[in-house]
C-alpha cells in the first residue's frame, strides 16, 4: 500500500484504478497503459539480452583456445550474426524505448503516452518479430552474414537459405515497433507536458529521449527501405545490389550505415540521459550546464547522421569524400565532451554519495571515455585502414555500446526499481554484481584491443596456434565468463528484491523530478491530479507535492465520467490548451500485430497468397482501429454539456493526431528520400548502370494521373478550409468527390505501371522505378480510402463542426502524396529526359 | 518561424549544416562523374573551388544567424521572456557550432584532389 493513500483520498483513487487499470486475467493482453507496455518492453528486452549473452559465451568458448572445433564455422557464423542482431535490434533499442515509455509520462507530469494503442501495437510487433528472428536459431537456419547483412554475401547466390529472409522480414517487423515508439515519444514530449513545464523547465532526460525518438524517426527508414529492396531482390529477383543488372552492393552499405551509425547514438543518448538524471541526484546538487547539455544533445542528434561513411573507409571512396566523413566523425566528439565536462563539474561541486546506481555511473564514465577515445582513433582514415575488420574494432564497439548503454541502463534499473516494486535492492549482492561485471568487461575487451592490433580478424571461427593471439583470447574468454557471473548476480539481485527487498520510502533517493511524486509501487494513472510545474526541480521546491497530487488538489482530479484524460499543452511553453481523451484497454493492437505476424510468416515461407490475404486483413484491422476514435461511442461521444475550458482535443483543429501524422510523414519522407538517394546513387555510381533509350512509362497518362491527384487534393483542401471557417455544408459530398477522383488517379497510375514494359528482374533502373510506382500507389490508395472513411464518418456524425479534428489529420497525407508524386515525376521522368537518358 | 525565439531555431542551424553536408558529398560525387578533373591538378580544380566557395557562404550565413540569436541576451528570470531567451540563446550556440562544423567539413577541399 502506498504511503500516499489515506482515508481521505482512497475512494477517489480506487475510482482512478477502475478507469485506468488493465483488465484481469487474459485481459492483460489488451492493456495499452504506458506503465504496463513499457515494463513489457523492458522485461522482453532483458530476455533477449540473456539469449544474446548466451550466444556471446558460446563465441568466447570457441575462441578461448586456438584450433577448437566446439562450433563449426557455419554455427559460428550464425551465432555471431545473431549475437549482434539480438543485442542491437531486440535488446538495446527496445529496452531503452520501454524505459522511455515507462518514464516519460511520469517525468512530464501526465498519465499516459498520447497514442496508447500504438504503444501496445509496437510491443506486439516487437515480440512477434523477435520470436520469428530467434526461432531461426532453433531451426538451424539463422542468418550468417553478420548483423549488417552485407551484400552480395547476403544475396540469394551466396546465401540461398532462409537465414537472410528471417533477418530482413523479422527486423522490418520489429522496426514497426521502433517507428511507432519514435512517433509516440516525440508527440508525447512536445504536446502533453504538465501545465507550465516549458522547454526550459523540461527534465533533461526528456531532451535526450526527444532527440532519440526523432533520430529513430529519421534513422530507421533507410534500413527499412534497404531491407525491403534486398528482400525483393532475394524473393522476386529484382535488381538493386547486383552489379550485372546495374545495381551496386555498396548501395546496401550506404543504406545500412545511414541507419547504423545514428543507431549507435540512438542507443547512447538514453544512456546519457540516465547519467544526466542520476548524477545530480547522487551529487546532491542540480545538474551543472543544463543549457550546454541541451545544446550538446541537439548537436549529437544531427552530427551523428553525418558519419555513416566512416564504416566504409575501406571500400574505395575518393580521399576527399573520406576526409569529409573523417572530419564529421571527429566533430561528434565535441558534444560528447560537453556532456562529460558538465557531469564532471556536477560531481566536482556536489557531495557524491556512492549508492549502488552511482557505482554503475562511475563504471560508465571510465568505460565510455575509453571507447570514445578509440572512436577518435578510428575516425582517422589511415588508422582505420590498419585495424579495419580486426578485433580492435570489436573492442571499441563494445566499449562504446556496453559502456554507453548497458552500464547506464543497469544504473537506471537500480535507481528506478523501487518505483516499480516499492522495494530496495540488496546493496551487497548489487556491489558484487557491479565489480564482477566491471572487471570482467575490462578483462575481456581491454585486451581485445591488443588482439586486434596484433592482426586477428573479426568473424573467424578459429585461428592457428602461435600467431601471438592465444593468450589474449584466453584472457578475453575468462573475462567474458567473469562478466557473465556479474550479470547473473545483478539478475538474481533484481529477482530476489521483489520478495526480500526492504520496503522503500517515498522518493528513496531524494530526487527532484516528478516521477517520484507518484505512488510506489506505481499506479496505472500516475497522478490523481495533474499539477502545475513551473520549475525544473519540483520535488526540491515542494516536498509535499506527491501528497497534494494524490489528494486531488490539481487539475483533472475528477474521473467520474469514466474517460482516460490528460492535458494537451503547447509545445514550447507547456501551457495547457486542451484535454486529450485517450483510448482504454483494447484488443485491436494484439489483433493487428498478430495479423501482421501472419503477413511476415507468409512472406518468409513464400506462401504469398497467405501473405496477401493477411495483408488485406491487417489493413482492415487498422482501419477499424481508426474508426474507434473522436466522437465514436467507444471514445468521447458528443454530449449536451461539453467541456469547453479547456476543450476536448477532438473538438479542436490542433490535435495530437495531427502532430503524430506530421511526425510519421517525416519518417515516411526519409524513406522516400532514401529511395531517391538509391536512384541517384545507382545512376551516378553503379559500374554497369543501364537505362533504356526511351522512358518506359506512358508520359501523358502519367501526367493525367498526376492532374487527377492534384484535383483530388485540392477538393479535400477546399472542404477542410470550409470546416475551419465553421461551415460543414456539403462536406460529405466534397469528401466523396475527392475520394472518387483519387480512385481514378489510382486506377490510371496502376495502368501506367502494368502497361509499362518494365524489366524489373533484369535492370536496376526498372526495379527502382517499379518500387517507386508501388510506393506512390500505396499512398494514393491510402489517401483515397481514408477520405472515403471521412465521408462516412460525416454521415455517422463523427466529423462535424463540433468534432472537426480528423480531416485536419488527413490533410498532411494528401500533401505528402501530392509532393512525392510530382517529385517522382521530376526525378524519374523529367530529369532523365533532360539529361538525355531514359 | 523566423523569430529567434521560435523553437524551430533550435534545429535550423544543424538542418542547414546537414543540407550542406549532403550537397558537399553529392556535388563531389556528381562532379567526379560528370567532368572529373585531372589528378595532377591536386586540389586546384573547379570542384574544389566551387565547394570552397559554397562552404564559405554557408559558414558565413550560420555565423550571422548565430550573432542574431546571441543578441537576445542570457535567460535569467523565470518569466515568459526567459523562455524565449532560452530558445534564442541555445539556438545561437547551435548556429555557432554549426558554422564551425560547416567550415570543418569543407576544409579538406583545400588539401585533397576531388576524385582520387
Amino acid at each position: 500500500m502506498s504511503e500516499l493513500r489515506n482515508t481521505g483520498n482512497r475512494g477517489r483513487l480506487e475510482q482512478f484504478d477502475r478507469v485506468w487499470g488493465n483488465l484481469p486475467g487474459w485481459g492483460q493482453l489488451s492493456a495499452v497503459n504506458h506503465t504496463s507496455v513499457g515494463l513489457r518492453f523492458v522485461v522482453t528486452g532483458m530476455v533477449f539480452f540473456l539469449i544474446g549473452g548466451i550466444l556471446a559465451m558460446l563465441l568466447r568458448t570457441q575462441l578461448a583456445l586456438p584450433e577448437q572445433d566446439i562450433l563449426s564455422s557455419n554455427a559460428y557464423n550464425q551465432i555471431f550474426s545473431m549475437h549482434g542482431t539480438v543485442m542491437m535490434f531486440l535488446f538495446a533499442i527496445p529496452v531503452l524505448e520501454g524505459a522511455a515509455m515507462y518514464l516519460i509520462p511520469k517525468m512530464i507530469g501526465t498519465r499516459d503516452l498520447v497514442f496508447p494503442r500504438l504503444s501496445a501495437l509496437g510491443y506486439y510487433c516487437y515480440l512477434f518479430g523477435g520470436i520469428i528472428i530467434v526461432s531461426s536459431l532453433f531451426l538451424n537456419m539463422a542468418p550468417d552474414a553478420g548483423w549488417f547483412m552485407y551484400t552480395p554475401l547476403s544475396g540469394s547466390f551466396y546465401s540461398p537459405g532462409l537465414g537472410p529472409d528471417f533477418w530482413l522480414l523479422g527486423i522490418t517487423f520489429v522496426e514497426i515497433s521502433a517507428m511507432s515508439a519514435g512517433v509516440e515519444l516525440v508527440v508525447s514530449i512536445l504536446r502533453t507536458r504538465a501545465n507550465g513545464m516549458s522547454l526550459r523547465k523540461m527534465p533533461i532526460f526528456c531532451w535526450y529521449i526527444l532527440a532519440m525518438a526523432l533520430m529513430i524517426v529519421f534513422g530507421f527508414p533507410p534500413l527499412i527501405l534497404g531491407s525491403i529492396l534486398l528482400e525483393l531482390e532475394r524473393a522476386a529477383g529484382m535488381v538493386f545490389f547486383e552489379v550485372a543488372g546495374g545495381g551496386d552492393p555498396l548501395l546496401w552499405q550506404h543504406l545500412f550505415w545511414l541507419f547504423g551509425h545514428p543507431e549507435v547514438y540512438i542507443i547512447f543518448l538514453p544512456g546519457a540521459g540516465i547519467v544526466s538524471t542520476l548524477i545530480p541526484v547522487f551529487a546532491q546538487r542540480p545538474l551543472l550546464g543544463y543549457r550546454w547539455i541541451v545544446l550538446a544533445i541537439i548537436l549529437m542528434g544531427f552530427i551523428s547522421f553525418g558519419l555513416w561513411v566512416h564504416h566504409m573507409f575501406t571500400v574505395g571512396i575518393p580521399s576527399l569524400a573520406l576526409a569529409f566523413f573523417s572530419m564529421a566523425s571527429m566533430l561528434v566528439a565535441i558534444p560528447t565532451a560537453i556532456q562529460f565536462f558538465a557531469w564532471i563539474a556536477t560531481l566536482w561541486t556536489g557531495r557524491v554519495v556512492f549508492h549502488l546506481p552511482m557505482l554503475w555511473i562511475l563504471g560508465f564514465l571510465i568505460i565510455f571515455v575509453a571507447g570514445g577515445l578509440t572512436g577518435v582513433m578510428l575516425a582517422l582514415v589511415p588508422f582505420d585502414w590498419q585495424v579495419h575488420d580486426t578485433h580492435f574494432v570489436v573492442a571499441h564497439m563494445h566499449y562504446v555500446l556496453v559502456g554507453g548503454m548497458l552500464f547506464p541502463l543497469i544504473a537506471g534499473f537500480y535507481y528506478w526499481l523501487p518505483h516499480v516494486s516499492g522495494r530496495m535492492p540488496s546493496d551487497t549482492l548489487g556491489r558484487w554484481g557491479f565489480w564482477l561485471t566491471f572487471i570482467g568487461f575490462n578483462v575481456t575487451f581491454l585486451i581485445m584491443h591488443l588482439t586486434g592490433l596484433f592482426g586477428m580478424p573479426r568473424r573467424v571461427y578459429t585461428y592457428e596456434a602461435g600467431l601471438g593471439w592465444d593468450l589474449f583470447n584466453l584472457i578475453s574468454s575468462i573475462g567474458g565468463f567473469i562478466m557473465a557471473i556479474g550479470i547473473a548476480a545483478v539478475i538474481v539481485d533484481v529477482l530476489l528484491h521483489f520478495r526480500f527487498g526492504r520496503p522503500a520510502r517515498q522518493n528513496p533517493w531524494n530526487a527532484d523530478s516528478l516521477e517520484w511524486a507518484v505512488e510506489m509501487p506505481v499506479s496505472p494513472y500516475n497522478f490523481a491530479s495533474l499539477p502545475n510545474v513551473p520549475t525544473r526541480h519540483p520535488l526540491f521546491e515542494d516536498p509535499a507535492l506527491p501528497q497534494d497530487i494524490a489528494d486531488g488538489k490539481f487539475g483533472l482530479a475528477d474521473v467520474s465520467h469514466g474517460r482516460r484524460e490528460i492535458y494537451g499543452s503547447q509545445a514550447g511553453t507547456g501551457k495547457v490548451m486542451q484535454v486529450i481523451h485517450l483510448p482504454t484497454n483494447s484488443w485491436l493492437p494484439l489483433q493487428s500485430g498478430a495479423i501482421i505476424a501472419v503477413v511476415c510468416l507468409g512472406l518468409l515461407t513464400k506462401s504469398y497468397w497467405v501473405a496477401l490475404v493477411a495483408a488485406v486483413f491487417a489493413v482492415l484491422s487498422l482501419l477499424r482501429w481508426s474508426w474507434h476514435n473522436g466522437a465514436h461511442a467507444s471514445s468521447a461521444p458528443l454530449t449536451a454539456d461539453e467541456r469547453t475550458d479547456p476543450p476536448l482535443h477532438s473538438r479542436t483543429f490542433n490535435s495530437p493526431g495531427l502532430w503524430g501524422m506530421n511526425v510519421a510523414m517525416m519518417g515516411n519522407g526519409t524513406l522516400y528520400a532514401s529511395l531517391l538517394f538509391g536512384w541517384f546513387y545507382l545512376w551516378t555510381a553503379a559500374p554497369q548502370w543501364q537505362a533504356p533509350q526511351e522512358g518506359p512509362l506512358a508520359l501523358w497518362p502519367l501526367l493525367l494521373s498526376g492532374a487527377l491527384l492534384t484535383v483530388a487534393a485540392l477538393v479535400f483542401r477546399y472542404a477542410v478550409g470550409r470546416l475551419r471557417a465553421g461551415n460543414a455544408k456539403g462536406m460529405q459530398g466534397l469528401f466523396w468527390i475527392s475520394s472518387v477522383i483519387g480512385l481514378a488517379h489510382f486506377a490510371l497510375l496502376l495502368w501506367v505501371l502494368l502497361s509499362a514494359p518494365l524489366q524489373a528482374t533484369e535492370l536496376a533502373h526498372d526495379s527502382v522505378l517499379t518500387v517507386m510506382l508501388m510506393y506512390l500507389l500505396i499512398h494514393s490508395g491510402l489517401s483515397t480510402v481514408v477520405t472515403a472513411m471521412q465521408a462516412m464518418r460525416v454521415q455517422f456524425g463523427y466529423v462535424s463542426v463540433r468534432v472537426p479534428y480528423e480531416p485536419f489529420v488527413v490533410w498532411p497525407l494528401w500533401v505528402y502524396t501530392l509532393a512525392i508524386f510530382w517529385l517522382a515525376v521530376a526525378a524519374f521522368v523529367w530529369l532523365p529526359m533532360g539529361w538525355g537518358g531514359s | 518561424m523566423f523569430s529567434i525565439s521560435h523553437p524551430i531555431q533550435l534545429v535550423m542551424g544543424l538542418i542547414i549544416w546537414s543540407g550542406w553536408f549532403a550537397v558537399l558529398y553529392g556535388l563531389q560525387g556528381i562532379g567526379c562523374n560528370v567532368a572529373p578533373p585531372a589528378a595532377e591538378l591536386g586540389p586546384w580544380t573547379w570542384i574544389n573551388a566551387l565547394l570552397l566557395g559554397l562552404g564559405a557562404c554557408v559558414t558565413l550565413l550560420l555565423l550571422i544567424a548565430a550573432y542574431r540569436c546571441w543578441k537576445a541576451g542570457p535567460d535569467t528570470s523565470a518569466t515568459e521572456d526567459s523562455h524565449r531567451k532560452f530558445i534564442a540563446r541555445i539556438s545561437g550556440g547551435i548556429y555557432l557550432l554549426s558554422a564551425v562544423a560547416a567550415a570543418a567539413v569543407t576544409l579538406p577541399v583545400v588539401i585533397y584532389p576531388p576524385c582520387v
